[in-house]
């Protein structure tokens, strides 16, 4: 089944910088996708288009089907808005943004209660997000509180209590210790199991090839050059290059990275 | 990657002398001060999460039992009825496993400062006339200053005893609310507040504005300390206060960018978890017996404050 259609995608910022210049792509149900580009070639933005927080300048995102408008996800769609933001959770880059409730309990009960999910099962997950992230110690905490490795868990927690079938995860990576990196790789490994959708931008060629089949590489003209099986687009040093991801004296270590620390 | 030349001449220290410390500027005190003020919220947040009576109560019982007390504190006007009070908050404080140095302290840093100064010129027979206990300065002639007219200054009985109901209603007042805020966690109070009938949304910017403005004084504070790494101040007076004067306006610009960006960061992450207009809350607070307790025990103890102030 197909979750998202962009066709011929442009996104201005200011009307005059580009973010994304003519973006086509397509996504089935349970991919794992890798969007991979240097730092400012667009891939947040696609992310923030694919969850209905930015609409195109110009061209079309479909998504289950519909073609999303500001009007479709604010109050004209019927119920197609709260069966979208059920459908798709985006972890942000900067976790401190999520995180906005006075506790981690609230902040993890929020998406459920905005999208009216029972109080039962809302305390259900809660206790079984919190269980399966190890962070029940942290429930009366206030997130300013946190270390940057136990925000990126809430942060985590805040949008899988909601139980998305596509996740959307920005740079999730960045800023973490190689070991709560390690914990994140694993973690996604387990959603991919269960079926989800995993759509992660990042620059860190590392967890690509253990979290994603599919790449799309964006170069820093905001285009998509390269759209295949990571393994492939991974071996492809010219490519990788090209784009300005790795150096020619790079090297690539993924069977140091999948040792567990 | 070729490195410069002037990359790797590294030099040597020319003193041999180091001085180390010196008098911190006023941003930077600033600054210091409001982190510290941050570790103190955070380090309170150890009663409130410890075993202790009031911390049993339920947050909403508590807040509204704590506001009569403090509008019935407000009316009395017996000087021992009052300190009865503060001697009940002290009791209170106990149980509730506060230590008792750090509560009174608490209370007593700011009451000199806020209600002394208000209250310090009322002591004087030129504000409360009658019978003198102190005279301090005696005229020969009447003295006319603006509508006063006095023959003497001193602290007249009156004034005294004014100035100390004041003082004592302010201590009481302040001596529940820090109760209350030690006992109860800073969330648990905004929710609370919904009981009173403050909108939700009121709530939770309020709570929203608590926590980002932390977050906004650690930006601060890097960018300052992140200045001082590459600065060296030579010039304590003049030019050099005025450039620092400068320089700390010019970053108010750019904290008020950043936080603008972070509000719209906040704002998306808040739609893509469903957030539409209206925001929807679950409280999970549960009335107990302990909570009809210390209802049953606040409001006898409000009818007894009362009685013996106005008797029937």
């Amino acid at each position: 089944m197909q979750l998202f259609d962009l066709k011929n995608v442009n996104y201005l910022y200011l009307n005059r910088i580009h973010a994304l210049n003519d973006i086509s792509l397509s996504i089935e149900q349970g991919e794992h996708i890798a969007i991979l580009g240097a730092n400012g070639s667009g891939k947040s933005t696609l992310l923030k288009l694919l969850d209905g927080l930015i609409f195109p300048s110009s061209g079309i995102v479909k998504a289950f089907g519909k073609t999303l408008t500001e009007n479709i996800l604010d109050g004209e769609g019927g119920d197609f808005p709260r069966f979208f933001r059920k459908k798709v959770g985006l972890i942000f880059q900067n976790s401190e943004a999520q995180l906005f409730c006075p506790t981690v309990l609230d902040e993890i009960k929020f998406g459920p209660l905005q999208l009216d999910i029972a109080k039962t099962d809302i305390n259900q997950r809660i206790n079984d997000v919190m269980g399966m992230l190890n962070i029940e110690n942290l429930k009366d905490r206030a997130p300013y509180t946190l270390s940057g490795g136990e925000k990126k868990k809430v942060a985590i927690a805040s949008v899988l209590s909601i139980n998305p079938d596509v996740l959307l995860l920005d740079e999730p990576t960045n800023g973490l210790d190689p070991r709560t990196q390690r914990w994140l790789v694993e973690l996604l490994i387990e959603l991919r199991k269960i079926g989800k959708t995993i759509i992660i931008a990042t620059h860190d060629l590392e967890i690509v090839e253990e979290v994603s089949e599919r790449a799309v590489v964006f170069n820093e003209d905001h285009r998509i050059v390269a759209d295949g099986k990571a393994k492939v687009i991974l071996n492809d040093t010219a490519l990788l290059m090209g784009v300005n991801l790795i150096h020619e004296h790079s090297h690539r270590h993924i069977e140091k990275s999948k040792l567990t620390f | 990657m070729k490195i410069p030349d002037w990359l790797s001449d590294g030099t040597t220290c020319p003193c041999c002398a180091v001085s180390v410390g010196g008098k911190r500027n006023f941003v930077e005190k600033t600054l210091v001060e409001i982190a510290s003020m941050m570790e103190r919220s955070i380090f309170s947040e150890k009663y409130s999460s410890s075993k202790g009576f009031l911390q049993s109560i339920d947050p909403r019982v508590k807040l509204i039992t704590i506001l009569l007390l403090i509008v019935t504190t407000s009316f009395v006007t017996k000087i021992e009825i009052i300190l009865g009070i503060y001697v009940f908050t002290l009791f209170f404080a106990y149980l509730s496993k506060v230590d008792l140095f750090f509560f009174i302290k608490r209370v007593w840093l700011f009451i000199p400062i806020f209600s002394g100064i208000v209250v310090f010129p009322a002591m004087f027979n030129v504000v409360t006339p009658g019978e003198p206990l102190v005279t301090l300065v005696h005229f020969n002639s009447t003295v006319q200053l603006w509508i006063f007219q006095f023959t003497e200054i001193s602290i007249t009985k009156e004034g005294a005893l004014g100035a100390l109901l004041f003082i004592s209603r302010v201590a009481a007042s302040v001596s529940l609310i820090v109760l209350l805020t030690l006992t109860t966690r800073w969330a648990d109070i905004m929710k609370s507040l919904r009981t009173l009938g403050v909108p939700q949304i009121f709530v939770m910017v309020l709570s929203m504005t608590y926590q980002y403005i932390f977050l906004l004084v650690r930006v601060v504070q890097e960018m300052h300390l992140a200045k001082k790494s590459r600065t060296i101040k030579t010039d304590r007076t003049g030019e050099g206060i005025k450039k620092e004067q400068n320089w700390v306006a010019s970053r108010i610009g750019t904290v008020l960018m950043k936080s603008y960006k972070m509000s719209d960061e906040i704002h998306s992450a808040m739609i893509s978890r469903g957030f539409h207009d209206e925001i929807k809350s679950h409280e999970t607070f549960r009335i107990r017996n302990i909570d009809r307790i210390w209802t049953g025990f606040s409001l006898a103890f409000i009818t007894g404050v009362i009685l013996l102030n106005y008797p029937v």
